[in-house]
């Protein structure tokens, strides 16, 4: 089997469309961060409680609502988890402490009100604001060092405006995932951060292929407009591009729907990145580069490309 | 030709073997039956075998883990005499600072004492002159409660049975604990929470030992039904036997519990190492040993002495206002016929205790001054207050000669022999090994008084239920996941994703004994990595397939095709890599528990598909074109 063979799409033609389509997407997750939910940070980050209860028999959301009412807990998000005996209990910007106290009033208070549907911790996570504050500052020095680290290979690897599109077209993939997060509502974890790393090495690989082949074909097309030259790279990329997104995109896909509640935003998250990541590869990093070069060349600054 | 290829071959056999032995004690382990590790546990091999294995993450198989810190502002309050209105206003003041600031606490503390002209040394008279000397003092201070913390946790932790604990130092504040396995995450947390409990306890006269461990020989006796009442009254005056010197060989629990004692969890093949000699006639002396005058427990016979201990009817035997205490360390000792054997002391100790460690002010490890009985050797001063004193002196002078045991939460740390009746409650403590030992013990000493809390600032607990889940479900989605993969290969590129297909498979092993070898820990971001690995491995070689592809197409060879496939391939392949490198790097370096274990996974995947996908591949094609022409290539 065969995909893409002597494939000669006009890829570069539709960057108008693949432009308003990116801005489109980028729009909309921001009015979302901006003006409605805003993004859900986790206990991770905000300091607070996580418990996560398994009952014997199926337990309604009202139910526990109910049984913790009057703790003053009004804040507090309960989520129905995986199973219908499952619930997930969050309480965020707890006071240093205080989230111990909480944890114990509200299995004791459970125990009282339910006293015919027992049931067993499972999962229980307590983060102080101190803590949470911490991993803030760290998971943002972390993306920033990812970035700047790239930037500073592809730098030396190929040339600048190549990092720079390369950049963008990461900029680009985080922002509309961290949109749909917010659309969603899904909450960010510190784990959800590691996600977005693999995205921007994921979606970097693509991309970097398709650069390498531009990279080829400038020394042996050299009469060729460039835009064409790039437009080429792409369309001999694409088979390899389209079967490696598809190989990762089954494993996330598989990863996401059978990989168990714990990991399911994770795996969310991965999936959302693949989509974006190899459509950003296509139809954001190329354009800019080859917009780059065109406006280099109008200026005058670039008399010739190689 | 083949001498290009000798060596490849030679290399990747090489690889295989070295994964074999890397695998396979994690294989062994998993493969095993909760009887044999139990069994293991008792041979004590059991240790041996999970330094060698794929450690799981707490989240895979449930357990707690504690992020501690020790309250300074506390400690710098608790110490302080004759507070003013001032110092606390500084003192609040720092505390509201802290909290939005990356500097220390004590920093702040001594810029704001500095601001406001607070001179330290009226609230602090013993820690020098200086604001500065005083502030770094304090900082001596919180350290050492550190120190202690540290101390007061590690000794109880193994009360737990945790097989691998980490405790661990981070800064100068923080303590990181982590128990794998634990059943009871709420008893975890309060133990480690609890203030420590030190003691000073009399140990029994050794003739008293002697008959309390003649009565639960008897006990044992009758348990195994072998003998009667009347045979046991012997009057046999052999004593312990020297360590080692026993002839020793294995018998089963049951044999030694009788059958309807030992109880139902009792793997059946478990087995204590017992004295043969006197076996028969005093079962319970045979899992004992001489130690240097004390009772010593060869390491592999504690779990069995300990059960006998609990038993009731033994319980009946041991007189009421006494009970056994096990030492907090083991002994090692050399023994004249096998090799070094591990042994743990056990003291009978009164049950009251004759002084409570609260009244320890402060202990101190020191050389011996030149002079005295303990001149250049290591030893520990203790100094107590006035309650303890008059206490201390009734005790000492009235059991002159006999030993009191140092106990930390019920754990004997040493148990030196009472000199003289000492009076002033300063006591000096000798028959350390080194200056480590002595520094140990003073910091035991000290744990009795913890002068801050420690208080519980990050903390994550997995239940047991959830981490088989998590493991069950990402097995299953793995291997699925890879299945379909290994699929979809074989029907795009034929023949060639079979290759490719079996670099895969070669990647999932080399990683895991990569994993194996650095004693790494699988998370379920870990095994998220797996999966993602197995999803981008085959990378590599779609580029190289894919090239091999274009070039047939412009007419090539089939061996022309292939050296141009490779060539053309392998430096996009590594740049592409670089950046998922770079990424994973970034994660290693900031993440932290299950975070890095993806980081871990997903860049020694990378590392090791280079060469599954490149290198092994290239070699099959290399044997296939050996020494004849293909004329077509299934790709």
């Amino acid at each position: 089997m065969e995909l893409f063979v002597h494939a000669d799409y006009k890829i570069l033609e539709k960057k108008k469309i693949a432009a308003t389509v990116s801005l489109s997407l980028i729009l909309i997750g921001l009015f979302f961060i901006i003006f409605h939910h805003g993004l859900k940070l986790g206990i991770d980050f905000e300091g607070g409680t996580l418990m996560q209860l398994q009952f014997e028999q199926p337990i309604q959301v009202s139910e526990v609502r109910n049984a913790l009412s009057n703790l003053g807990l009004q804040d507090a998000e309960i989520q129905q988890f995986g199973s219908p005996n499952e619930v997930i209990i969050r309480v965020l910007k707890l006071e240093e402490q205080q989230g111990e106290e909480t944890a114990q009033q509200m299995q004791q208070s459970l125990g009282q009100a339910l006293p015919n549907n027992s049931f067993e911790v499972r999962r229980l996570e307590q983060v102080g604001p101190k803590i949470g504050g911490e991993l803030r500052g760290k998971a943002l020095l972390a993306i920033l060092s990812a970035l700047l680290g790239i930037v500073v290979y592809v730098s030396i690897r190929f040339e600048f405006k190549y990092a720079i599109a390369a950049i963008v077209a990461l900029i680009h993939d985080v922002l509309i995932t961290l949109g749909v997060f917010s659309v969603l509502n899904l909450e960010i974890s510190l784990a959800i951060i590691a996600a977005f790393l693999t995205i921007v090495g994921y979606s970097l690989n693509d991309t970097i292929v398709v650069f390498d082949r531009v990279r080829e074909n400038l020394k042996s097309l050299r009469r060729d407009p460039y835009e064409k030259i790039v437009n080429l790279s792409i369309n001999q990329s694409l088979s390899r591009t389209v079967v490696t997104s598809l190989t990762t995109f089954i494993v996330v896909l598989i990863l996401w729907l059978g990989g168990g509640e714990v990991i399911k935003n994770f795996a969310f998250a991965l999936v959302i990145g693949v989509i974006v990541g190899t459509y950003s590869s296509i139809y954001v990093a190329s354009p800019i580069v080859v917009a780059w070069n065109e406006r280099a060349a109008s200026n005058g600054k670039l008399r010739k490309k190689r | 030709m083949l001498r290009r290829l000798a060596p490849r071959i030679i290399l990747i056999v090489l690889a295989i073997a070295v994964a074999g032995i890397l695998l396979y004690p994690t294989v062994r382990y998993e493969s095993m039956s909760d009887q044999q590790r139990e069994h293991l546990q008792n041979t004590g091999e059991l240790s041996a075998l999970k330094s060698k294995i794929i450690r799981r993450g707490l989240d895979l198989q449930g357990g707690i883990h504690l992020v501690l810190e020790v309250d300074v502002p506390t400690l710098v309050q608790n110490l302080a005499t004759n507070k003013s209105q001032l110092f606390n206003e500084v003192l609040q003041k720092a505390v509201t600072l802290s909290q939005s600031s990356d500097q220390t606490f004590l920093d702040i503390f001594l810029q704001q004492a500095n601001m406001a002209n607070l001179r330290l040394v009226r609230y602090y008279p013993d820690r020098g002159i200086q604001n500065s000397e005083i502030v770094s003092n304090l900082q001596e201070e919180a350290n050492d409660a550190v120190r202690r913390a540290l101390e007061i946790i590690r000794n109880r932790v193994d009360q737990f049975g945790v097989s691998e604990p980490t405790i661990q130092k981070v800064g100068n504040r923080r303590i990181i604990v982590e128990l794998a396995g634990i059943q009871d995450p709420q008893r975890a947390r309060e133990l480690i929470q609890t203030t420590a409990l030190l003691e000073f306890k009399l140990l029994k006269e050794p003739d008293l030992n002697q008959s309390v461990i003649e009565k639960i020989d008897r006990v044992l006796r009758r348990q195994q039904g072998s003998l009667t009442d009347s045979l046991v009254a012997s009057e046999d005056t052999t004593q312990v036997r020297e360590g080692g010197v026993a002839q020793e060989e294995s018998v089963t629990l049951d044999e030694l519990l009788g059958q309807s004692a030992a109880d139902s969890t009792t793997a059946p093949d478990s087995t204590v190492a017992v004295d043969k000699q006197i076996f028969q006639e005093r079962p319970f002396s045979a899992l004992l040993r001489n130690v240097g005058g004390d009772i010593g427990v060869p390491l592999r016979n504690r779990n069995a002495v300990q059960r006998i201990l609990e038993m009731p009817q033994v319980q009946e035997v041991i007189p009421p206002d006494a009970q056994f205490l096990w030492s907090a360390d083991p002994e090692v000792r050399q023994s004249q016929t096998g090799p070094a054997q591990q042994f743990y002391i056990l003291y009978l100790v009164n049950q009251d205790a004759g002084l409570q460690g609260g009244v320890v002010t402060d202990a101190r490890a020191t050389l011996g001054g030149t002079g005295s009985s303990a001149a250049g050797q290591p030893i520990v001063t203790v100094e107590m207050n006035s309650a303890g004193t008059r206490t201390w002196s009734r005790l000492t002078g009235a059991n002159i000669g006999r030993r009191v045991a140092i106990v930390l939460d019920n754990r004997v740390h040493m148990a030196p022999v009472i000199r003289t009746k000492i009076p002033g409650g300063r006591t000096q403590i000798e028959g350390m090994a080194d200056m480590e030992e002595a520094k140990d013990i003073a910091i035991v000493l000290r744990a009795g008084a913890l002068p801050a809390p420690v208080d519980i600032i990050e903390e994550r607990t997995i239940g047991p239920s959830l981490g088989v889940d998590s493991i069950h479900q990402g097995t299953r989605a793995t291997v699925i996941g890879l299945l379909l993969v290994i699929l979809f290969m074989a029907i795009y590129y034929k023949g060639s994703g079979l290759i490719a297909d079996l670099a895969l498979v070669f990647n999932l092993v080399f990683l895991l004994a990569i994993l194996a070898a650095l004693h790494a820990v699988l998370t379920l971001p870990g095994i998220a990595g797996l999966i993602l690995t197995v999803g981008i491995s085959v990378d590599a070689n779609v580029l190289i397939f894919d090239r091999i592809r274009e070039e047939l197409h412009k007419g090539k060879t089939v061996r022309a095709a292939i050296e141009a496939g490779y060539g053309n391939a392998i430096r996009t392949i590594i740049d592409a890599n670089v950046t998922t490198v770079i990424a994973a790097l970034v994660l290693m370096q900031f993440g932290t528990g299950p975070i890095k274990g993806f980081a871990v996974v997903l860049f020694w995947g990378v590392i090791s598909s280079m060469f599954t996908a490149v290198f092994i591949t290239r070699t099959v094609y290399m044997m296939m074109t050996e020494g004849r022409t293909l004329q077509k290539l299934s790709i």
